[in-house]
Parts: C-alpha cells; sequence; structure tokens
C-alpha cells in the first residue's frame, strides 16, 4: 500500500511540475505574429461543427461542405491572399481546438457571449441571432411561461445553453422539468419529432433550415401578440486565440471590405433571401 | 439527397474505421503479450505498475482517454499530437490492456500438470511455452478475443470526438443536413459487413483448432 502511494505521488508530482513548466513558458511576453504564421502557411484552418446548417453543413447533392459562414470565410481568405482549410471538430472542444491550435479561427454561428469574450479573441459582429424555441406544431404551448413543467433540449457548447443559465432566464430555467443537453440539432429536431423534449432553444437561422426542409413538423414558439419568444439576442462573431490580435484584424479587415462594396450582401441574399450583415462599415 | 455521393464517402470514411481498426491491432496484439508477462512476473517492481496500468485502462471511459490524449497533451506536456495518431496511440494503451488480461487468462488456464509433464519429458522452459502451452492458449482464447476484435470495430465510432472522420461521423453529418435516418441505416450495414468478416475469421480460426471435435 504504501509502495503504490508513494508511486502515485511521485507521479502526480512530476506531472505538475512539467505542468508548471509548461505554463511559464507560455506567458513571456511576444510580438503577435499570428497574422504572420497564417501568411507563412498560406492557409486559415478554420474550426466549425459541420451539422450546423445554413452555416456550415454538408450539401447533400454534391457532398461538399458548404455553407453561409463558409461563404464569408473562403472570399475573406482570397482577398488576403490564403487558402482557406476546413476543420470539422466536435462542438464541445471548441475552446480547445483553439487554444491548443488545431485550427486557427472558430467561424461557425459563433454567438458573442461574455465567457467566449473573456475566453477568446471575438471580431467584430457580422450578423445578428436570435434564440428561439421551437416546439411540436401541434403544440399549444404559447409564451416562455407555458412551458413551466416540461423538458427543453439544447445543444451541448451552444450559446442557447449558455442563454438559459443567464440570470435574467433563471426562472424560466427553474420552472423547467429538465434541460436536455443534445449532440447536434438534427438530433434536437427528432427529438421534438419524437416527444423525447417537448422544446429546444435553437439559433433562429439553424431553426429556418429545418423549418424549410421539414414544413409542419415543428414550429416556433409564439407569444400571446404572435411575436416569436426570444431567449436571448445575440451577434454572431469569428473567435480567434485571445493573443492573436492581429490575424483578427486582417479578418476583420476583409470583413468590411465585403461589407463596403456590397459581396457580403450578396451572400447574405443568396442564403437568406435577404441582407443581414450586420458590420460596421 | 445523392446516395453516389453519400456512399463515397462512407466508403472513404470507412478507410479510417479501418485504417484504426489495424493499426490498433498490429500495436496492442504484441503490446499485450508484453502486459501479461509483466502482469504474472514475480517482482512486484514489475507486476505492480504493470496492475495499476491494466486497472487504469480498462476502468477510465476510452472516450475519456482519447479526450486527454488528444486535448490534455498541449497544456500539460506541451505536445500536439495529430488527429489520428491519439486516436491510435489511446486505442492501442486501451485494447492492449484488455488483450493482457485474455491472455493471462488463457496462459494460467493450462493446467499445472502439463508443464510438469513436459519438464519430466526433457522440454525446455522455452520449448514448453512455445510448443505446449501456446497452441492451447490460442485455441482458448478464441471466443473472447472475437468479442474485443468486434468491439474495436465498433468503438473506432469514438474517435469522433477528436474530430476524426469516421465512418458514424459523416453518416451523422448526412443526417444533420438531409434531415432522414436513412443514411444511419447504411452506416448499420456496413458495419455489419465489417464484422460479419471479423466472426467468419474467427469461425475458421475455430474450425482449424478444433482437431480434437
Amino acid at each position: 500500500m504504501k509502495k503504490i502511494f508513494s508511486f502515485l505521488l511521485a507521479a502526480v508530482l512530476a506531472l505538475s511540475a512539467s505542468g508548471c513548466a509548461g505554463k511559464q513558458a507560455g506567458t513571456s511576453p511576444a510580438r503577435d505574429v499570428s497574422w504572420q504564421k497564417v501568411q507563412s502557411s498560406g492557409q486559415l484552418v478554420l474550426g466549425l461543427d459541420k451539422a450546423f446548417p445554413p452555416m456550415g453543413f454538408v450539401d447533400t447533392k454534391t457532398g461538399d461542405l458548404v455553407g453561409f459562414d463558409l461563404d464569408m470565410a473562403h472570399e475573406a481568405c482570397s482577398r488576403l491572399k490564403i487558402k482557406l482549410k476546413l476543420q470539422p471538430i466536435d462542438w464541445k472542444n471548441q475552446t480547445a481546438e483553439l487554444n491548443n491550435g488545431n485550427v486557427d479561427c472558430l467561424w461557425n454561428g459563433l454567438s458573442k457571449t461574455p465567457k467566449r469574450a473573456e475566453e477568446m479573441n471575438l471580431s467584430i459582429p457580422y450578423m445578428k441571432n436570435n434564440q428561439i424555441l421551437l416546439v411540436k406544431s401541434d403544440s399549444s404551448c404559447k409564451g416562455l411561461s407555458s412551458l413551466a413543467g416540461k423538458s427543453v433540449g439544447v445543444q451541448s457548447g451552444s450559446s442557447a445553453e449558455t442563454a438559459l443559465n443567464e440570470e435574467e432566464n433563471a426562472d424560466f430555467k427553474n420552472s423547467l422539468r429538465e434541460v436536455v443537453g443534445i449532440d447536434d440539432y438534427s438530433k434536437a429536431v427528432m427529438e421534438i419529432q419524437n416527444g423525447t423534449v417537448d422544446a429546444i432553444a435553437i439559433d433562429e437561422v439553424v431553426a429556418r433550415y429545418y423549418l424549410t426542409k421539414n414544413p409542419g413538423a415543428y414550429k416556433d414558439l409564439q407569444d400571446q401578440e404572435g411575436k416569436d419568444v426570444s431567449l436571448a439576442v445575440e451577434d454572431y462573431v469569428v473567435g480567434f486565440r485571445k493573443n492573436d490580435s492581429a490575424l483578427k484584424e486582417k479578418i476583420e479587415g476583409a470583413l468590411k471590405a465585403m461589407a463596403k462594396d456590397g459581396t457580403a450582401s450578396k451572400i447574405s441574399q443568396k442564403w437568406f433571401g435577404k441582407d443581414v450583415i450586420t458590420i460596421e462599415k | 439527397m445523392n446516395f453516389t455521393v453519400l456512399i463515397s464517402q462512407m466508403l472513404q470514411a470507412t478507410l479510417m474505421t479501418l485504417r484504426i481498426f489495424f493499426i490498433t491491432l498490429i500495436f496492442s496484439l504484441p503490446l499485450g503479450l508484453l502486459v501479461a508477462a509483466g502482469r504474472m512476473a514475480k517482482t512486484r517492481a514489475v507486476s505492480l505498475p504493470v496492475r495499476f496500468y491494466i486497472l487504469l485502462m480498462r476502468g477510465t471511459p476510452l472516450m475519456l482517454q482519447l479526450l486527454f490524449l488528444f486535448y490534455g497533451m498541449k497544456p500539460i506536456f506541451g505536445i500536439q499530437p495529430d488527429r489520428v495518431r491519439a486516436a491510435e496511440i489511446a486505442f492501442v494503451l486501451n485494447y492492449a490492456a484488455y488483450f493482457a488480461e485474455i491472455f493471462r487468462g488463457g496462459i494460467e488456464g493450462i493446467p499445472r500438470g502439463q508443464r510438469e509433464a513436459a519438464r519430466v519429458l526433457g522440454f525446455s522452459r522455452r520449448q514448453t511455452f512455445f510448443r505446449i502451452v501456446l497452441p492451447q492458449v490460442v485455441k482458448h482464447i478464441l471466443p473472447p478475443m472475437s468479442n474485443e476484435f468486434i468491439t474495436l470495430v465498433k468503438d473506432t465510432s469514438l474517435a469522433q470526438v477528436i474530430g476524426v472522420a469516421e465512418l458514424l461521423k459523416i453518416t451523422s453529418d448526412w443526417v444533420s443536413s438531409a434531415v432522414s435516418m436513412v443514411p444511419f441505416a447504411v452506416a448499420g450495414v456496413f458495419y455489419l459487413i465489417m464484422n460479419a468478416a471479423v466472426t467468419r475469421c474467427f469461425t475458421a480460426a475455430e474450425k482449424h483448432y478444433g482437431y480434437y471435435r
């Protein structure tokens, strides 16, 4: 017993010692070479959840990865004369993927939240988003209060999950029977159809995609006046590592140029049928 | 839904699944034998760490090991393994522990009388192991090994948590876009075909070793 304990102790000490060494090396001040690194490698690695239509998803006709965010990223990269490399990731692990350097940015309907603003370097907003609720089409629920005692699903790691945990929604959250964390939205909409959850909190853009694909299967929860219930209004931004300001500014520059000459608006029309760009010009 | 494109992408992803499967077997089988030897060693300085390793690998979820090996290495040790490499290492370390216990069960299951008889007949320790013990061990461990091989084929789908483009994740993304469950059914068939092949191999092996039947 003593031998096992001392072995474990030695292992833990060794691990923590090497952990400390790693941290010290990382905090030494360095020039911001983020843009130079990307420029010399010739590519920007974009991390996305490729089950997030219409921002980034699989086109079932061609098998290609397509989406509004991908079109914007492609355009921005071609203006900066670099290639775009798409790296599908598990959205739950977005921060680790970014901070470990596996991807250079997160550009996939990434909503601006205070927590993300702390952990990452967020760009200027490019689009507004609404966190709405979807319910079964024959549901008689109207307004947030009608969901009391019911179960609500969210995508794990999403800002819908964060919104639910916010102060202002605390009463709503406490009134629910349970909050279910689901892998991705296609499973979440299936849960509504099967009745295993009563409602899901979902990004409006994704909801519109599923509503057009599957008309009549579900509907957006509305309040007494017929307006969509909104859990939170958010900005979509692009996420970078905390120290990568140079890279962020380059991408922002491209986005602003795209907004100025109308390219961004064209891409928006293609995907949403209207101009939803909010990039400050 | 363009089925031709779906099937071709699923076939490509199956290559990744098969890659993980074969790499894991190639490395974890010999490693498992080594670990089994260490587990059965008389000196506690060897057997205790080995027992801890087996406990760690079998006692924590493979998914956790995958996540740790891919996301935990950079912050703790400063090294970032490539996705597929991290998956291969996690699978090899994990399955070696399970194989080690199966090997040990098989080897310890050979009655002591056989070894004594071999000694009396003049066999050396090495001859006894390779000519008398090992062939019987192989025969006895075929059923539990078939379990592990089949489980391995299915466990490859866990690699998706670190972003490896294996069969189930590709299928899942199509389901997301198509809002249809059909790709899942197709993936089911793919896995069935792979495991039917594995089962076939083991049935043939058991027949080969069934010389007393």
